[in-house]
Formats: structure tokens, sequence, C-alpha cells
């Protein structure tokens, strides 16, 4: 067995990152988590762009009904074919949009400089004019890809040859035991170099230092290896030439022997079955806690705020006529109907953008409050920031480490009239 | 139809019970019944030695636990339904229209079956019902019934359907905050998802001589059995329904259905009470046991009226205001970050071990 195919085996033989196999027609070339985001154009003749709070892909493609030939490692010739950009939604599995880049055609993939700090927004311009328009933000929780990853997107929407190559460079797993390794050609396309995949290995694997390139954002712990697996690998690393994961050779650092990786694997490939491994079950829910898991008894008791009787005394005004006493304050909250009620209220927010918007308008907060959240793929971090920055500011905050019996808030000292009145007004639209 | 109109409401018995009430219906409640054993229905009919309370109907609810292939299926095993001509000229039998409206329409069913039950037009009239033994229908059912009466059992279904009035109090029961969390913009309802109470309701009812099934997916009710009807058998027909009952879940294991059963009685505080009467007439003192026991179950009952109004009132009320203002408070405590890392934790822990759970099969 090849070095790539014991890898790959072990690495629970997904071969096939993402892409479906279906379509012989179609070859990946490389893919990796961006959303994408909406352009309106409003009167004053701009246009406003918002990111779509999806988590998706990027995958780029080769489309042509010569795959087969390129395939068989014929080196992929160029005619007859061409590149394909796909989104793809991370949740449903489903290709939402896809832009084909014809021969002849200019495309470009470049970083867009939206002025805050933070944003990592792209523009992928198909031909001239609006409708080639699109732009992406990328998803994956580390910007350091970013770069490199952009040149490459450049490199293949630029010179079809590449691309080609590329693709046929990742035939299916049998192909690749008896392919013979690529000869030392361009690494950056072939393969991935040793640095890639030490930096691959060490982020998956778990290990200190390492960061994590598959990781999901916002997700907590990433599982690492087994023991048995990560022995295995280590072997495979050891014929790659590259240093054992786990090791203390800091990432970056280049191997003492850079060898491309053995016969047809590439950095797309390695990375979907490192997905595989590293997150091996599917982060489906929104990353931050659904609301209803904040009124537990655990964390009211916690918070400590039904010690306080100016916020029960408000808290109970909001309760049904009947039912306005303390005792009933901790009744209702233990509630089925309040639990549901932040269930809805946390589905809505992880809908879509709209739905977000709308709620945020209801309640008068400021979006601005929580973009940062939002462009992380968080929404429900991002409703409690907007919550948080509006207390703040109009409310006050306690300070953690309070003295004994003090209580210091700041900002707005006197009582929240203000507040109130927001609060219990909603936009009835 | 406008079946976009209906929302789905819980399959409660304290739901149900207040449905009814708000439809004008009197000395009615809705109870659960755990088991089809015979000491389950004795509860049900002779919940006191030697006093039978009436028990109107049973609703028999059901859910698939896979919905592949079974959607809108009816259980296996039942007889053939009658037809139009077949069917007794008093029975009322309406085929089901909006899917959400089911629970409504099964009970409608009942109600409308029920034996000996007083149809007045005027609420404010004094009617005897024999110490709350009978059912009175109220005006708005008594016009509803009349209206329909000679309607064939689509158009019954469809008059349910578009009844203003049915469907209002209905809908009071689904949820107040949807209006504020969906965009204005969007058509969007409250869809029932494969979690929600999805069930499918089939009522059972004495008519006459016989036990009929009432099936709104069914063309029309299914004689299902015969029974004896004499005073000291009035609820004889209940065995019969239970025999059927349980010959239909034979076929089918808890893997493949979910299900329950409720029976529409008579409220249990005017049979108590008027169990307390029969007593003080027969000169049992009010500390001797019998008097106690008596008393102490109406106390019971009073209790279970107040829960379920209480559960009623927070389910009718929107809780997005009290929701958001708890937030904040969360948040003005300044341990908003630690309670949320808690809770994120907390979460993870459920997920971990719901996918174990679900592993396990």
């Amino acid at each position: 067995m090849s070095n790539a195919q014991e890898l790959l085996s072990i690495l629970g033989g997904r071969h096939r990152p993402a892409l479906s196999t279906a379509n012989p027609q179609e070859k990946p070339i490389l893919h990796f988590k961006a959303g994408k985001m909406t352009t309106q154009l409003k009167p004053n003749g701009k246009y406003l762009v918002t990111p779509d709070t999806r988590r998706g892909e990027l995958h780029l493609v080769w489309s042509t009904a010569a795959a087969a030939a390129a395939a068989r490692g014929n080196g992929g010739s160029a005619a007859g074919g061409h590149v394909k950009i796909e989104w793809k939604d991370r949740r449903t599995k489903a290709v939402v949009n896809t832009i084909p880049v014809f021969p002849g055609e200019d495309a470009t993939f470049e970083r867009v400089e939206t002025g805050r700090e933070g944003d990592r927004v792209y523009l992928l311009q198909v031909g001239s004019g609006a409708e080639g328009r699109h732009f992406f933000w990328m998803q994956d929780r580390d910007p350091e890809p970013d770069e490199e990853l952009c040149v490459k997107v450049n490199l293949y929407l630029s010179d079809s040859t590449e691309a080609a190559t590329a693709a046929g460079a990742a035939p299916p797993i049998s192909s690749a035991a008896s392919a013979a390794p690529s000869s030392s050609a361009d690494a950056s396309t072939n393969g991935m170099d040793s640095d890639q995949l030490l930096r691959i290995m060490q982020g998956s694997l778990g290990s200190e230092g390492g960061r994590a390139v598959t990781a999901v954002p916002g997700s907590g712990s990433i599982q690492a290896a087994s023991p048995g697996q990560i022995d295995a690998l280590g072997n495979i690393l050891e014929n790659l030439g590259v240093p054992q994961p786990g090791g203390s050779l800091p990432s970056g650092e280049r191997a003492p022997q850079q060898q491309p990786a053995a016969g047809g694997l590439t950095l797309a490939d390695l990375q979907g079955a490192m997905a595989g491994l590293a997150t091996a079950s599917p982060v489906s829910s929104p990353p931050g806690p659904p609301l209803s898991e904040l009124a537990s008894s655990e964390i009211v008791d916690e918070s400590g705020i039904l010690d306080d009787p100016e916020v029960t005394a408000r808290l109970v005004a909001l309760l049904p006529e009947g039912q306005r006493t303390n005792d009933q304050l901790r009744e209702n909250l233990r509630s089925p109907q309040v639990a549901q009620c932040l269930q809805r209220l946390t589905e809505a927010l992880a809908d879509d953008a709209s739905s977000f918007n709308s709620i945020i308008a209801n309640f008068q907060l400021n979006p601005e409050d929580g973009a940062g959240a939002l462009a992380a793929g968080n929404p429900i971090e991002a409703f409690l920031n907007c919550v948080l920055r509006d207390v703040e500011r109009k409310e006050g905050v306690k300070q953690a480490d309070t003295r004994e019996g003090e209580e210091t808030k700041d900002g707005g000292g006197c009582e929240e009239k203000e507040g109130d009145d927001q609060d219990a007004k909603m936009d009835e639209s | 139809m406008s079946s976009d109109d209906w929302c789905t409401i819980e399959s409660d018995p304290g739901v149900f019970t207040s449905l009814i009430e708000s439809f004008g219906v009197k000395n009615v409640e809705l109870t659960e019944l755990w088991s089809l054993d015979d000491e389950s229905l004795q509860m049900l009919t002779n919940p006191m030695e030697g006093v039978t309370a009436s028990v109107h109907g049973l609703i028999f609810l059901f859910k698939w636990q896979s919905s592949e292939g079974h959607g809108n299926d009816t259980l296996e095993g039942g007889g053939k339904p009658l037809s139009e001509y077949e069917t007794p000229n008093s029975l009322f039998f309406a085929r089901q229209v909006t899917h959400n409206a089911c629970a409504t329409q099964a009970i409608l069913s009942v109600l409308f079956n029920a034996p000996h039950s007083i149809e007045s037009t005027d609420d404010n009239e004094k009617i005897d019902d024999e110490n709350g033994r009978r059912l009175v229908l109220g005006s708005m059912l008594s016009n509803f019934k009349s209206f329909t009466s000679a309607f064939p059992p689509d158009l019954k279904g469809e008059a349910i359907g578009s009844s203003d009035e049915i469907r209002k109090a209905h809908n009071s029961f689904g949820r107040a905050e949807d209006a504020f969390l969906s965009d204005p913009t969007k058509q969007q309802k409250r869809v029932a998802t494969e979690d929600d109470d999805v069930f499918h309701f089939v009522a059972y009812v004495p008519h006459e001589d016989g036990v009929y099934e009432l099936d709104g997916l069914q063309s029309g009710p299914i004689r299902v059995g015969s029974y004896t009807n004499g005073d000291s058998n009035a609820n004889a027909w209940i065995h019969v329904a239970r025999d059927v009952i349980q010959k239909r879940l034979d076929n089918y294991s808890p893997a493949e259905i979910k299900f329950n059963l409720m029976a529409v009685v008579q409220d249990r505080r005017t049979f108590l009470t008027s169990r307390l009467d029969a007593l003080a007439a027969a000169g049992i003192e009010e500390s001797d046991p019998a008097m106690l026991e008596v008393r102490n179950e109406l106390h019971s009952e009073e209790e279970k009226r107040e829960r379920w109004n209480v559960e009623n009132e927070r389910r009718r009320f929107n809780y997005l205001p009290f929701c958001v203002k708890y937030l904040r408070a969360l948040a003005g405590s300044g341990k908003l970050e630690k309670l949320v890392d808690k809770a994120k934790q907390k979460a993870g822990e459920k997920r971990k071990r719901m996918d174990a759970w679900k592993k396990e099969g």
C-alpha cells in the first residue's frame, strides 16, 4: 500500500473531501471555508454588502468531459475544460451557487479592504460588470492561510493548465496506488509542501502549539486522534519526510527534508480527510449556547439576579397577570413555556440574516455591537453582545468583583426609565 | 383550505378542557388514561364505589415514530367505514380537512355525539343538568350542530375548518410570540416539525346500541361493536372500545407508534360534590372517613384545576419581553461571559449524552 493510501485509509477513507463523487465530469482543485455575502443596490446607487451567516465552503472545481483522461495522469490537458467555483452550504451539504469561469474570461480573487480590522472579505470578479462580482468572507478561524489560498485561487483562475493539472493530480484512491510519485515539479500545485502538512497534522491532532487549520469556528475542543492513529500517522509522516506531530517543533519551521507528498495527495485531500478525523461529530447547531440553557436553575442561581430586589421586581412585572410574585418568578423561569420561547428566539436568530436583523431591530439594539461575532458565524453570541453593550450603555453592568454589599455601576447611575420602556415596547410591524 | 390559519396546539388535558370551556361547554373535562387495563377503566367510570361518572367518549391519539411512508395513514385493522346512507342520521361525523385542527375536530366529534347532552341556544337559561351528569353544549356549538346536521361528512369538516369562532378559540392556545420573532416580510408560519405533537386523533363514542370509531381520515364512521344500553350499563360501551383499541395496537410495536388515550368525562368536581350531597343526605357525619375522603379528592381536583389555569395562562402568554429582560438582567450581573461559557458546556454535555443515547438505539 502506498503511503497515501495507508494514510487515507487510517483517516477513515475519506479521500474525497466534500464534493460528491457522483459527477465524473468534475474534479476538485481546492476548497476552503467561506461564507457568502449578499449585494444590494441601494437607492443612492451604492451597494450594500451584508454577510450571509450560513457556514459554507468555496470549491474550485475543474469541469470537463475530458476529466477521465486527466485522471489517468495524462497531465490533464486544458482542452475542453474550465474552472468552476461552487459555494456549498456546510450544514445542508448542498451546492447553492455555481459560478463558471470560461476560458478567455478574466477572473480574479482579491482581498477587500473594508476599513475594519479583522474583516477577511474577498472579492471574486469574473469578467467585468456587476453580475460577475461575488463577495465572500473567510470562515476558518485561522487567518494565516488566507493569503496563500488567495494566491492559489488566482493561479487556477488565471491559468487553466495549472488548474487542470491540480485537478488531474487528485485521482480516486486506486489510481493513487498505481501512479508514480509525481516528479519534482511545483510542490505547491501538485501536492503540498511539508510546511503545510506539518501544520495540518499538528493542528488537527490537537498537539500543543499547533493551530487548528480545520477547526470549525466557535466550536469547543477538537477531538484528538486516538494514540493508535497518531502512531500510524507518525510512521507515514516519517516517510514523507515531515517531523512527527506532537514534537517540539514549533509550527512554521521547515522540515529537514522537503519532499512533496507521495503520489497524488493534495492539500485539499488531506484537509478533507483531516476534517473527518478532527471533528468527528459535525457541529450542526449554532456555536453559541441555546438560549434556553441560560434559564437553567443553576445559571439563575449563579447569576445572583434573584437576590436583587430591583431586578426581581422588573422581571415579575413582565409575568402573566395572575403570576406576579417572587415564587412564581422561579417557577416561570423553569417552565417549559419560557424554555420554548428562548428556544424559538435562538432558532430565529440562527435562521438567516434577515431574521437576525429583524430581531435586533425589534429590540432596538445596535447591530454593530454584534458584527464581529456575526461575521464569525455565531449569531447567538452576536445577539448577546448586542444585549450586553446595550445594558452597559443604558443600565450599567455590575463589576464582577464587587466589595461586600456594595454595587458599582458604570454609566447611567439613576433608575433605568429609558431602558424599561424600550424593553416593554416592541415593533409590531 | 385555510390550513395555514390553524396553529398547532399541545395535546394536554388541561389545554383541551380549557378549549372546550371556551366553546361554552359545561360539565366536561378531559382526563388521561395511562393504561387500557380493567383497573384504569374502573377508575374512569367508577371513581367512587357504587357511583358512576359519565364518560362521553374516548379520544385515542397516536403518532408514527418514523414518518416514512406513514404520514397520513391510519392504523391497520379497522373495519369498513359506513356510507352516508348507512350512517345513523343522528350520528355526527366530519371528514378531516385541516391537519392542525384535527385535535379540535376529534373533540367536537365526541361533544356532538355525547349521549343525553343538552343543546341550549340561550346560555343564560337555567338548565337541569342532573347535577352535572349531563353535558351542556352551549349556544355556539348547539347552533353549529343544528346548522350542519344535514351536511355530508366532508362539508361538516369544511364547516369546522372555516368556523371563525372555533378557529379563534383553538388558536388562542397556540404560541403568542411568533409574530415578534419572524420577519414580517417572510411568510413564515409555525409549521409542525417531526418533534411536534403531530398526532392523529380518533374518537370512540357510543351511539344508541353501537360503538363507533370516528376517524376524520376515513370516509365514514366505523361501527366497531354493540352494547346493551341500560342505566346500570351506561358505561359498558367503554370496554367494547377498549378491546377494539387494544386489538389494533397489537399490530404494532412501541417503536413504531406512540399513543395516548384521553377520556371526555363528567367534570370531576360536580361528580364529587354530588357525592358529598348524597352522603350528607344519608346522614353521614363530616368527620366520617367516607366524607373526608371525598373532601380530599375534591380538594385535589381544585388544585388540579388551579394548576391547569396557571399552565394555560403561561401557554397563552407572550414571554418574549420577559425573556429579553431576563437576558438583560444576566448581562447586568457582570457575569454574562462566565454564564455563557457554562451554558455552552452544559449544552455540549447534553448533546454528547444524546448522541451516545442515540447510538445505543
